[in-house]
């Protein structure tokens, strides 16, 4: 396993004031655990306020980590001193949501891009611009776009730029958060494939964070489903599409728009209400409020994860 | 391979309409060009002083006492027989001096502490924004007064009080514009490429709080302006026989009602040179601070 | 029978750059009862299009310089501003994707939809407020009664979209104009509030056109689609035949780009390059530079509209 989380707990405090002393705590992600096997791609989906982008900044400690561990080839990367972990940086990398503001306005793509290499020292200054211009190549752009400044690029362009300053340093993970939410379906389908070309070209291990189900299933080998900071599923794809166990994956499945109107009339399992607040959370399973299975037990004890079969995870009381 | 191979697309498109949009802003903008010319001229003036002033500044001339305006001293002279019109043109660089002065230490002072407040946060926000709200609380010119009776009168002594008593706008507007941009993802894309704080905050941060406190600093500069002629007329500023716009007024005081030209020159050039510094600074907000204007 | 009819209307905009032409001559019908989907990525112009029949372009900068938009037998363009405000909120209503653009957050959602009903004073309702009442009843919104003093920021997402709704429908008006209506929602509310608009739809018989680049969304909610493509519409027919046989190169590419959650996807279709902008839009055909089966004349002459028989229009020299 390149990649394992145990347990990770994220609570971000707000409020509290030089008068005010009183803070709120947000339970962002709630002890979450999984692994990803070197080369494969986990899918971590879930509505907004699930804590999915938390996860995966959390675990390159964009955000410091409340409690849990994340074994990165088995070095513990939550104890390394600051100078340590920048060193490990080389070897995981993020590629954000928005296209618009992850890029540094005032630096040419050549800068930008060859910036990792600067920080890790890899290489001299003669190498660096080789190593740039191979990388535009690679994810799809011309030599001439080094010198140009980001603001002069398509977001599909730009997302590709994101990319490029990524993989410079040839990392073994990557967490994708959210890469192409932001671009236009024609758009999406180009920076997907050369998602996928990527990983399978230089062995990339994926972090793949989203709330569309067809990205996940396009892009991934196994899915974890989360809900208000839990998992409740946890499977490999083919299982997770094939046979969804617990009542939010159910759910999920049978109401995402397909885009065929001859299955316009398919069983809909359909959720009342909305994702509750973070910041007060249903006590139990956090899903109980919404789920059509409820049980009485659900409104009081947590459920745990359990296997159900090789390759297949829920927590979920149905199935106890 | 995929190839892009759109060249204008909707983005490049719109972003490039902002920064020339900008420019346009700008440009439409009449009482800041209007400002910019004044400054440019003020500038200039204070570059050539010598070759533009008939006198020197303090040459004395008993024999040519308090003669009104003419064609040989052009805002007539003062009580020592010193052309007011040189007096004037070298005050400039007084007033650019110390204007620039100010802004400099308020910047370094303000944006300093602004940044450390905004971007480690906790308790080093507390007490810096704690430190700042207190400052900011004394009325400047009381501050600065009693600041110099304290360390003495003098020119330079003003140019110290008036930085350290109003650096405390750019400290809040500083932190206010780090707070947000730690948010943005290319910060966190630094980070994640293992940038040192250091890095972060002079590589990603500094460049993009500029604009802000450049257009604060035009705004504090007829504030800094006023308060020097302020303190010199009160005598605590610059000594003679120093021609600060403010001194000059100060010793045309007492002819006013029989040689009204001793100060009612150097009034007018603190009165334009504030209004230029105001009209500049309001255009350059237009541009930069799209949430005062009307989109 | 049509209820709105839009011939060869052309829109232009004066922007920095010069002049762009945002709609380029589009054409389509809309009958009583029906729901149009009108799809295609961001700059095709289907906003503007639901802008303009309402009539709620900027002029300037925006300027409709050509055809005619016929809503119940009369020309809207020729409408004075204060008929066009009875039509407004009246028979005709809008709504957005961020729906605080229509909620005043200092009134209470019960207060607003009061005042829209006050204002056009529909049939069939007996006093205002239980016009409210049943507003907000109608879109599922739990406790009515006490809901209705609640202000905008009290409500959650989802529920502001259906306020929304409830204040927009609350006139009875005929045709409904829905712009992106879901997609700042989360996809469990995305199901709520379609549901919502679709019986709304079914009660009051109204027509409906819903903007929307998420084809899926399409497929389970329209009865015909118009593809929209850089100011102009490759094709328009019936939601089936549109997903089972489309003919606009553009829309069969856009089918095979979406990465679908039902079905895994060896690859998806790729439409190179991106949106080209509206002031030098290329010659001809506007789709050509990325069109897998350009051909000569479709770099010189923009395609006329075809009829293939059964109301399928398509807008493509293969046709030709």
């Amino acid at each position: 396993m390149l990649i394992k989380v145990k347990n990770l707990r994220k609570e971000f405090s707000v409020g509290g004031t030089l008068f005010q002393t009183e803070r709120e705590t947000v339970k962002a992600v709630d002890g979450i655990s999984f692994d990803i096997k070197s080369g494969a791609a986990l899918g971590l989906v879930g509505e907004s306020g699930s804590g999915k982008t938390t996860v995966a900044k959390t675990m390159l400690r964009l955000h410091e980590p409340t409690s849990g561990e994340f074994i990165f080839d088995e070095q513990s990367v939550f104890s390394l001193l600051p100078a340590e972990l920048r060193k490990l940086r080389r070897r995981m990398q993020i590629v954000h949501q928005n296209p618009n503001a992850s890029l540094h306005p005032r630096m040419t793509v050549m800068a930008q891009v060859s910036r990792p290499l600067k920080i890790q020292g890899i290489g001299d200054k003669s190498t660096h611009e080789k190593q740039v211009l191979d990388m535009l190549q690679r994810v799809g752009l011309n030599p001439e776009h080094a010198r140009r400044y980001p603001h002069e690029f398509s977001g599909g362009q730009k997302q590709r730029i994101s990319i490029a300053r990524a993989l410079i340093t040839n990392p073994e993970f990557v967490a994708l958060d959210e890469p192409t939410s932001a671009l236009d379906v024609s758009v999406q389908a180009q920076v997907l494939q050369l998602l996928r070309r990527l990983q399978s070209e230089l062995n990339l291990t994926y972090l793949f964070v989203s709330h569309d189900l067809g990205v996940i299933r396009y892009m991934c080998s196994e899915v974890a489903v989360m809900y208000l900071g839990n998992l409740v599923e946890y499977a490999t794809k083919p299982k997770l599409f094939a046979n969804p166990l617990h009542p939010y994956t159910q759910s999920l499945l049978s109401i995402v728009p397909i885009p065929d109107p001859k299955l316009r009339h398919r069983d809909r399992k359909m959720l009342k209400g909305e994702i509750p607040s973070p910041k007060n959370p249903p006590k139990g399973c956090r899903f109980h409020t919404r789920c059509p299975q409820v049980m009485e037990k659900c409104k009081s004890i947590e459920p745990k994860m359990k296997q159900i079969e090789e390759g297949h995870q829920v927590a979920c009381h149905l199935y106890e | 391979m995929e190839k892009t191979q759109e060249q204008s697309s909707p983005q490049t498109f719109t972003s490039r309409l902002n920064s020339n949009r900008s420019f346009r802003k700008f440009i439409r903008h009449k009482p800041a060009l209007v400002g910019l010319a004044i400054i440019i001229l003020l500038i200039l003036i204070a570059i050539f002083a010598p070759v533009i002033a008939p006198f020197e500044y303090d040459a004395q001339d008993f024999s040519s006492i308090r003669l009104p305006p003419s064609a040989d001293h052009l805002f007539g002279t003062d009580k020592y027989g010193r052309d007011v019109f040189s007096r004037v043109v070298y005050g400039s660089r007084i007033a650019l001096m110390v204007a620039s002065l100010v802004v400099v230490i308020e910047l370094v002072l303000g944006v300093t502490l602004g940044m450390m407040a905004g971007y480690f946060g906790g308790k080093v926000d507390t007490l810096i924004s704690g430190f700042t709200d207190m400052v900011w609380a004394f009325p400047p010119l009381i501050l600065a007064l009693g600041l110099i009776s304290a360390i003495g009168a003098g020119l330079v002594n003003v140019v110290i009080a008036i930085a350290i008593t109003s650096w405390a706008p750019f400290s809040r507007v500083t932190r206010a514009k780090v707070l947000s941009m730690k948010e943005r993802e290319f910060v966190e894309a630094g980070i994640a490429i293992g940038e040192t704080n250091s890095s972060i905050l002079a590589r990603y941060i500094l460049p993009n709080i500029i604009a802000p406190n450049l257009v604060l600093a035009t705004l504090t500069i007829p504030a800094a302006i006023l308060t020097t002629s302020a303190l010199s007329f009160l005598g605590f500023g610059a000594q003679p026989p120093s021609p600060d716009w403010g001194a000059i007024l100060n010793e045309g005081r007492e002819f006013l009602r029989d040689a009204w030209w001793i100060s009612t020159f150097p009034g007018i050039a603190i009165l334009l040179t504030t209004l230029a510094f105001n009209f500049l600074g309001d255009g350059l907000r237009d541009v930069f601070d799209p949430k005062q204007t009307v989109q | 029978m049509t209820l709105l009819e839009i011939k060869n209307l052309h829109l232009q905009f004066q922007s920095d750059e010069g002049l762009a032409l945002v709609l380029d001559g589009i054409n389509f019908d809309i009958k009583k009862g029906e729901t149009l989907g009108l799809v295609g990525e961001s700059g095709c112009g289907k906003s503007v299009t639901g802008l303009s029949v309402l009539r709620l372009i900027p002029t300037p900068p925006g300027e409709i310089t050509e055809g005619e938009i016929i809503f119940e037998g009369e020309n809207l363009l020729e409408k004075s501003a204060k008929e066009m405000q009875n039509i407004r909120g009246g028979r005709i209503a809008m709504i957005f994707q961020d729906p605080m653009v229509s909620l005043n957050p200092v009134y209470t959602i019960g207060d607003q939809i009061a005042e829209a009903i006050d204002l056009h004073q529909p049939k069939g309702i007996t006093s205002t407020w239980d016009g409210v009442v049943e507003a907000l009843d109608s879109v599922q919104i739990a406790d009515p009664e006490s809901r209705a003093h609640n202000y905008p920021h009290q409500f959650s997402g989802g529920m502001r979209q259906r306020g929304m709704i409830a204040m927009m429908l609350s006139c009875r008006p005929s045709l409904l104009i829905a712009d992106e209506p879901t997609t700042a929602l989360d996809v469990t509310v995305q199901a709520q509030v379609l549901q919502v608009i679709a019986d709304l739809q079914k009660e009051l018989g109204m027509a409906v056109i819903l903007i929307t680049h998420n084809l899926g969304v399409v497929a389970e909610s329209c009865d015909r689609v118009a593809v929209m493509y850089a100011g102009t519409i490759a094709e328009i027919a019936d939601v089936e035949k549109l997903f089972e046989n489309p003919k606009h190169p553009y829309t069969r590419g856009l089918l095979g780009a979406i990465p679908r959650a039902d079905r895994d996807m060896n690859d998806l279709a790729i439409i190179e390059g991106s949106v080209p902008n509206h002031v030098n839009p290329p010659k001809g055909c506007r789709f050509h530079p990325r069109c897998k089966e350009a051909m000569d004349i479709c770099r010189i002459e923009k395609p006329t509209d075809v009829d293939l028989g059964e109301d399928h229009i398509v807008a493509c020299h293969l046709y030709g």
